[in-house]
């Protein structure tokens, strides 16, 4: 229940810059998950919330009071990491104790609480156990647990239990979720996973190269990516590169309208979900099916444009994926006609081959 | 990793094994049974395969109450246990530095740490007692724990960082952020969870000191008396009886220092 801000944190590791100017504010009780992935430097910027890495520059403030000279042990800060951690030479009980112990809770106290959290754990009867003898499911839990029972005002979720299996970690997330919730506790998760960040979090942002690309609801990263990287990390296959003048872009499918009035060079994005079968008074096009594959939810059509795709000076042949509704899939080979609809065409302000790495 | 270690291993008896056994069993148990007889031994001349008359001098006159064993026990056992505790201690944050560090440097690091162990401690042992006799540590216990440190810390570091190798040092961030100090880190977190790699190097250091002759001798001048210098002097006086006598004696703190320790190594495993 504290309100984290990051004012301009740049962090290096090993010489490397790794965080470069992130600012980001986090309300009181909020659930924020930072996107990004492996490399973006989402896990450094969790160990300089935690205190465990000093950043180069910038400040971190916990409700308002810069805490960056205060030590980890002082930050009342909760990290749980990918991996349970859990200390080999204590037993479970002992594990949920550590964090009480060090506040030197009174021993009755101690016990009852340790009892409560092996309950809602699901842990009843496993306290006197040794960590090694747990499951993976009941490691991570007791992680979780000896995170959450001195209270924390702010928790930091290090792409936690990613080493157990979808449906456990679901379950356990729901559950961290309603403790979170009970106890008003700020939670900042860190992850590469954007289901677990869509579940879990009200806010997120989107890392990109150790620089906070964009923040936002989910919805709204979902369908408004700031960026081509954004874009593509939030499931958008299709990359348009064009010229736009007005409403309209200029590209190699011919003159396409978009979602919002811009100029200059930019690259229009379509989610393969939001192509629509059947023409339209704008954006229609006729593709040949190449290649059509059973996905469940929807059929993933690999489609090809021939040049100029909807008249006009196009360029070269392009190709697109669509992800066609299940009802009635088409056949490779087949000719169909689509739609692109306009405000399913996003555009960013750059072009894929700026950032060839990406 | 509990799970493998318990599943019972397969006992089985085959020709080589039981051969292999008994030539290991001969090999650890025959010299102390011939420090044994040597020991009982009144008159023993050759070409006789068994002593001709079996006496107890040799055990009477070492376990008599003027005995010249009790000054060189308790010096052994001295500058032992305070070797041994003193190289773990060095050992420790030594090994446990080098867990964190990158490839190249930790080998160079490492290299220097254990070089005591390579280069011969004859090679040595003039000069560290010129140094010693400025210092004023020659002839001096002190003296003579810090000369058999030399050659226990190496030990200690190897053992250590052997131990350290299978360490998570996230354990320590992990505990920083429950609230435990550095402090309350070392002693509640890192040394719980490496032991048994303290106990073997504390138990390989005082191996080490216990079993030194050379260092003890240059350095202590002989004002420090310890069992090897005793044992040396009784062999050179020929009295094989009472070396025996000696030498079983001098077997005895170790064997019972591994018994203690083995248990605690195997629940910790």
């Amino acid at each position: 229940m504290t309100r984290l801000e990051l004012d301009g944190i740049s962090a290096a590791h090993g010489g490397h810059p790794v965080l470069r100017g992130v600012s980001l504010s986090v309300g009181s009780g909020e659930r924020f998950a930072l996107l990004g992935a492996s490399g973006s430097g989402k896990s450094t910027l969790l160990r300089v919330v935690a205190g465990l890495h000093p950043p180069t520059q910038g400040d971190v403030r916990l409700g308002g009071r810069s805490v960056l000279s205060v030590p980890p042990e002082a930050r009342d800060v909760g990290l749980v990491f990918q991996d349970p951690l859990l200390f080999p030479h204590l037993s479970v009980a002992g594990n949920l104790a550590f964090g009480l112990r060090q506040r030197r809770v009174p021993r009755a106290e101690t016990d009852a609480r340790v009892a409560d959290m092996l309950a809602r754990t699901g842990l009843q009867g496993l306290g006197p156990r040794r960590v090694g003898a747990l499951s993976g499911g009941q490691a991570g839990r007791a992680a979780l647990g000896r995170a959450l029972i001195t209270r924390p005002p702010l928790l930091l979720l290090d792409e936690p239990l990613s080493a157990l299996d979808a449906p456990l970690r679901r379950d356990l997330r729901e559950w961290l979720v309603r403790e979170a919730q009970e106890r008003g506790t700020t939670l900042l998760l860190v992850t590469h996973d954007q289901e677990e960040a869509l579940a879990t979090a009200q806010r997120i942002g989107f890392l990109d190269g150790g620089r906070l690309a964009q923040v936002g609801e989910p919805a709204e990263l979902y369908a408004q990516p700031a960026t081509l990287n954004a874009a593509r990390f939030f499931g958008s296959l299709n990359f348009l590169p064009g010229v736009q003048d007005s409403a309209d872009v200029m590209t190699a499918l011919g003159r396409l309208r978009v979602a919002r009035p811009g100029h200059g060079p930019v690259t229009v994005t379509v989610r393969p979900e939001a192509i629509r079968p059947g023409p339209a008074a704008v954006n229609t096009l006729r593709a040949q099916v190449r290649q059509v594959s059973f996905a469940g939810a929807y059929w993933r059509c690999e489609l090809t444009v021939p040049a100029p795709g909807m008249g006009g000076p196009g360029g070269q042949e392009t190709a697109l994926v669509w992800h066609a509704p299940p009802d009635a899939p088409p056949h490779a080979g087949d000719t169909v006609t689509l739609h692109l609809p306009p405000a399913a065409c996003w555009t960013v302000p750059e072009h894929p081959e700026d950032r060839p790495g990406a | 990793m509990s799970g493998l270690s318990r599943r019972p291993v397969p006992r089985r008896w085959t020709p080589g094994s039981v051969l292999l056994g008994a030539l290991l069993l001969a090999g650890a148990v025959g010299p102390l049974l011939l420090l044994g007889v040597w020991s009982l031994a009144g008159a023993w001349f050759y070409p006789a395969l068994l002593p001709g008359e079996w006496s107890l001098r040799a055990w009477a006159s070492a376990l008599s109450p003027d005995t010249p064993l009790w000054a060189p026990l308790w010096g052994s056992m001295w500058v032992g246990t305070v070797t041994a505790v003193t190289a773990t201690g060095l050992a420790l944050p030594a090994a446990r530095a080098l867990n964190g560090w990158p490839g190249r440097s930790r080998a160079w690091v490492q290299s220097a740490l254990l070089a005591p162990l390579i280069l011969p401690a004859f090679a040595g042992v003039m000069g560290i007692q010129v140094v010693f006799i400025r210092l004023g540590l020659a002839d001096t216990p002190a003296g003579v724990v810090a000369a058999h440190l030399i050659v226990a810390v190496p030990y200690a570091v190897a053992v250590l960082s052997a131990t350290f190798a299978g360490y998570d040092a996230r354990l320590e961030d992990a505990a920083r952020t429950l609230g435990a100090s550095r402090a309350a880190v070392w002693w509640q977190v890192t040394l719980p969870a490496v032991r048994s790699g303290v106990l073997v190097a504390l138990l390989m250091a005082f191996l080490v000191s216990w079993s030194e002759y050379l260092l003890t001798l240059i350095v202590g001048g002989a004002q420090v008396r310890t069992l090897p210098l005793l044992l040396f002097s009784a062999v050179q006086g020929g009295d094989y009886a009472l070396s025996g006598a000696l030498g079983l004696v001098y077997l005895l703190p170790p064997l019972l220092g591994f018994a203690l320790l083995a248990p605690r190594l195997r629940s910790a495993a």
